[in-house]
């Protein structure tokens, strides 16, 4: 049984090249208005790059990427952001030199001037801590506050399509945990989301479906939650532990 | 391969009549230098401003060695007596001169070395300027800011010719061997160059002396043809127009020549119209025009071409397949004759 | 030297000194935005001259002054758009030469125009004028530099701070992909970042040639290569270091001019350029630098 939830994001036959290596090959994926979708896979499999050329950092070689019925794959990566698609990338990529503060202002230049207290306070609520550092430079976080920032800061425009490139790296079970429960406090609210992440066990609690990459290529899809997140998870287990090392 | 370029260095001189020799003479003297920065910059992709000066340090060096005491004594009375009294024949100053400024450059060649990009070439830059200093902070041995002069004139269109061949084969010679090819690829490829490590460093410092070797020769070339030198004439100019020969012209030896050849045909030109040219109430000698035109050229060149002209081809290259078509004519025209 | 005299020369190294910082934070502005160091920004001081060549007399001189300054940010703005950005990869190597270039194409440029010979700029009458207190001289000029350098700082400190473009500089130097990605336009933080390295450039050149108070088409040579000089030591992408290299530079100078024999010509460039080559060996994001801006 397909569910016919409208579409926040399609991507067809999607092909992003590194100079001759292709990094992402022929991929098609689409999320729904609401749904958490996961993309699963080890190092090295895409994941990053394929949310990234959403994302608009990377170009595609080929392919076209739908969003909300418009085709945005020439559009810039700035005007993608303004059309509310918000990345929050692989490793935080916080900027250090500005206190948290400011990386939150900066993310909400374009919010009405306003609303702008009333969502630095959501983002707040959401993680207390940034709040208490709010004044310090971004660099002397730890990595799970620095985690936090990230997704606050592409959280503050009230995006309408969240893409979450790991955000559990390296992340100490306290940290994980806070980090999943304001994904699913994000879910919870209505947000549609794109998680890419190595978690499979915790990432496959929260998503309606997932997607398995692997160098490159969608290897299992999971179209309508058919499947169960035992079988996923067997698949996945199943390539990574390929004797030949393909995972 | 090499007889390819020789072929096409010795047509180029084929014909000079003695109006026509000042001329080549001047342009064999920038083709030995551009050959010189060439075997650097084409090697290793870094830009050299400095080159120049060390040019300059040969230049000194071997006019002060070939010139007759005589002169010395009232043009620098302070300097110390050996050098003095020295009278050495154009040869041997140019072989001291050479060396001298090759163990300079080896000093610095170290410092050097360890620089990548525009790091590099900032410091290239600074020694420039610091060499200029010096010799005008060393009026003992080079009159200061004046013109050092009474150097003989030995540099005869014979010898002019002798050493633009010389520097083509040399160079030619090195970026062919195993060690020019190692940096060329590494020139590229900066990762797995680095993997390589010191092995790349060593070759680069190869390169730095042994083009600097060929400058400092150019040097002494130059210094025999003026007869008086001063700091002014190793300037920023002088260097621009150089480096502009290289990138003009491309990666390879050819694209060296290939660029001095123009560069030095757009000088030419730019003198021949001696008089003045007027855009409505604007008047101006035609040849101070030659830094715009050769800054659009670079500028051109940096946006659509950015390996120059001829990229990486050396002549051979381009040609060996004309000839080969050619030659394919030929045969095939044979084997149809038969067949029909 | 008595103190008289220490205090007069303390007065001619801050107003140098000065001068020398806001080339070399224009350029740091361009370096840490652009990845390129800019060798037409000497240019950049030497057409804010010719302006004031031409307007002053002409119009109020505090008109003259923002035309001055208008006229070099839009040049520099025009530098970008129509050369640097036509630069395909932008190499930080091409787009030196490219830069170097085109700098020598508006030297001629200007020659062609303007002929050789410095043309006089009539700056008005007070600052050429000077005052003094107890035994001192002081040239309003130096005042006013000191003054306005002071000034800029401190509006450029703030404006980095607290305004939305300042922020997107600020990101955009650090982390360009980040800065996209939260929504700034990486083109008009370039023409921003270009806009007011000219700004600053104009501005120091009006200070500069004021102690000329005439204009050639290289004047701009002497104040980009001591701007450069303190921008590497100091650390292309680094405020502070900008300011404390070139006041820094400027006491150098100063202090060299009167303790070296006359017979000494240039070895304040001579002993520089050697620190800037143990610089970029030891150091190469300069002193106060941070790793990752190395030129």
């Amino acid at each position: 049984m397909t569910a016919t939830v409208p579409e926040i994001l399609r991507v067809s036959d999607l092909t992003v090249r590194y100079g001759r290596v292709k990094a992402i090959d022929s991929v098609d994926l689409r999320v729904g208005r609401g749904e958490l979708v996961c993309l699963l896979g080890a190092n090295g499999a895409g994941k990053s790059s394929l949310l990234n050329a959403v994302a608009g950092l990377v170009s595609a070689a080929c392919g076209r990427i739908e969003y909300q019925g418009r085709d945005i794959t020439g559009t810039p990566c700035h005007r993608r952001n303004h059309a509310g698609i918000s990345l929050a990338p692989e490793g935080r990529r916080i900027l250090s030199d500005l206190t948290v503060e400011e990386n939150l202002q900066l993310a909400a230049a374009r919010v009405p001037r306003g609303e702008k207290e009333l969502r630095m306070k959501g983002v707040f609520d959401l993680f207390p801590i940034l709040e208490s550092k709010r004044n310090l430079s971004g660099g002397a976080l730890s990595g799970g506050q620095q985690q936090q920032l990230a997704i606050g800061r592409s959280v503050i425009i009230e995006p309408s399509l969240l893409l979450f490139d790991e955000p559990s790296l390296g992340l100490d079970p306290i940290n994980t945990n806070k980090i999943f429960d304001a994904l699913r406090e994000l879910k919870g609210r209505g947000y549609s989301i794109l998680l890419a992440e190595q978690n499979v066990t915790r990432a496959l609690e929260l998503a309606d479906r997932a997607y398995v990459l692997e160098t490159g290529r969608v290897t299992v899809t999971d179209q309508a939650g058919e499947l169960s997140a035992q079988a996923i998870e067997e698949a996945y287990l199943g390539l990574s532990s390929d004797p030949e090392g393909r995972g | 391969m090499l007889v390819g370029l020789l072929v096409a260095v010795g047509l180029i001189y084929g014909g000079s009549g003695s109006t026509a020799e000042r001329v080549f003479i001047l342009f064999a003297i920038n083709l030995v230098i551009a050959v010189g920065l060439q075997s650097f910059m084409g090697l290793t992709g870094i830009v050299s401003f400095g080159h120049v000066a060390f040019m300059a340090i040969a230049a000194y060096t071997a006019g002060i060695l070939t010139s007759s005491p005589l002169i010395k004594e009232s043009s620098i009375a302070d300097a110390p007596a050996f050098l003095r009294h020295a009278e050495l024949g154009f040869l041997p100053g140019t072989v001291v001169a050479v060396i001298f400024t090759c163990v300079i450059a080896a000093i610095v060649g170290l410092a050097i070395v360890r620089l990548s990009g525009t790091a590099a070439t900032i410091s290239t830059y600074a020694l420039l300027v610091i060499v200029g200093v010096a010799i005008v902070n060393l009026p003992t041995l080079t009159r200061g800011n004046q013109t050092f002069y009474g150097i003989p004139g030995s540099t005869t269109l014979a010898a002019a010719i002798a050493f633009a061949v010389a520097a083509v084969v040399v160079a030619r010679l090195f970026q062919d061997s195993r060690w020019g090819l190692l940096l060329k690829a590494s020139r590229e490829d900066q990762l797995s160059a680095a993997g390589s490590g010191v092995d790349v460093r060593r070759v680069r410092f190869g390169a730095w002396v042994l083009s600097i070797a060929i400058v400092a020769a150019g040097g002494s070339l130059y210094a025999h043809y003026v007869g008086a030198i001063s700091p002014a004439a190793f300037s920023l100019q002088l260097t621009f127009v150089i480096v502009t020969m290289v990138i003009i012209g491309g990666r390879g030896v050819s694209g060296a020549m290939a660029g001095a050849v123009i560069v030095s045909v757009i000088n030419e030109i730019m003198r021949q119209f001696d008089g003045q040219i007027s855009f409505g109430p604007i008047e101006t000698e035609f040849a101070s025009i030659t830094p715009l035109i050769l800054g659009a050229i670079v500028i051109a060149i940096m946006v659509r071409r950015p390996s120059g002209l001829l990229g990486d081809r050396e002549i051979d290259d381009l040609i060996v397949p004309f000839t080969a078509k050619i030659g394919r004519r030929f045969w095939l025209a044979e084997d149809s004759k038969t067949e029909g | 030297m008595d103190t008289t005299e220490l205090l007069q020369q303390v007065v001619n190294a801050l107003s140098l000194g000065s001068i020398y910082a806001l080339v070399a934070i224009g350029l740091g502005v361009v370096f840490s935005i652009a990845r390129m160091v800019n060798f037409a920004h000497g240019e950049l001081v030497t057409i804010a001259g010719y302006t004031l060549y031409g307007l002053f007399g002409r119009v109020p001189w505090p008109v003259a002054i923002a035309a001055a300054i208008a006229v070099s940010a839009g040049a520099a703005v025009i530098m970008e758009r129509a050369v640097f950005k036509r630069v395909k990869g932008a190499d930080p190597v091409a787009l030196l030469i490219v830069s170097f270039a085109l700098s020598l194409i508006i030297q001629t440029v200007l020659l062609i125009l303007m002929g050789g010979t410095a043309k006089p700029i009539g700056y008005p009458s007070w600052v050429q004028a000077s005052f003094t207190i107890g035994q001192l001289t002081v040239a309003w000029r130096d005042v006013a530099t000191c003054a306005v350098t002071f000034a800029v700082l401190v509006s450029l400190t703030r404006f980095l701070r607290r305004s939305v473009v300042g922020l997107a500089l600020r990101a955009s130097a650090e982390d360009q992909d980040v800065a996209r990605i939260l929504g700034v336009d990486p083109r008009r933080v370039i023409v921003a970042a270009f806009a007011i390295s000219g700004a600053l450039a104009g501005l120091a050149g009006i200070m500069w040639l004021a102690n000329s108070a005439s204009v050639t088409p290289t004047s701009g040579f002497e104040p980009l290569m001591n701007g450069f000089i303190a921008a590497v030591l100091g650390g292309l992408g680094s405020l502070t270091g900008a300011v404390i290299a070139g006041l820094g530079l400027g006491a150098l100078e100063i202090v060299l001019r009167n303790v070296l024999p006359d017979s000494m010509v240039g070895l304040t460039d001579g002993l520089v350029f050697v620190a800037i080559i143990l610089i970029l060996l030891i150091r190469p994001q300069g002193i106060f630098g941070k790793v990752g801006r190395e030129v």
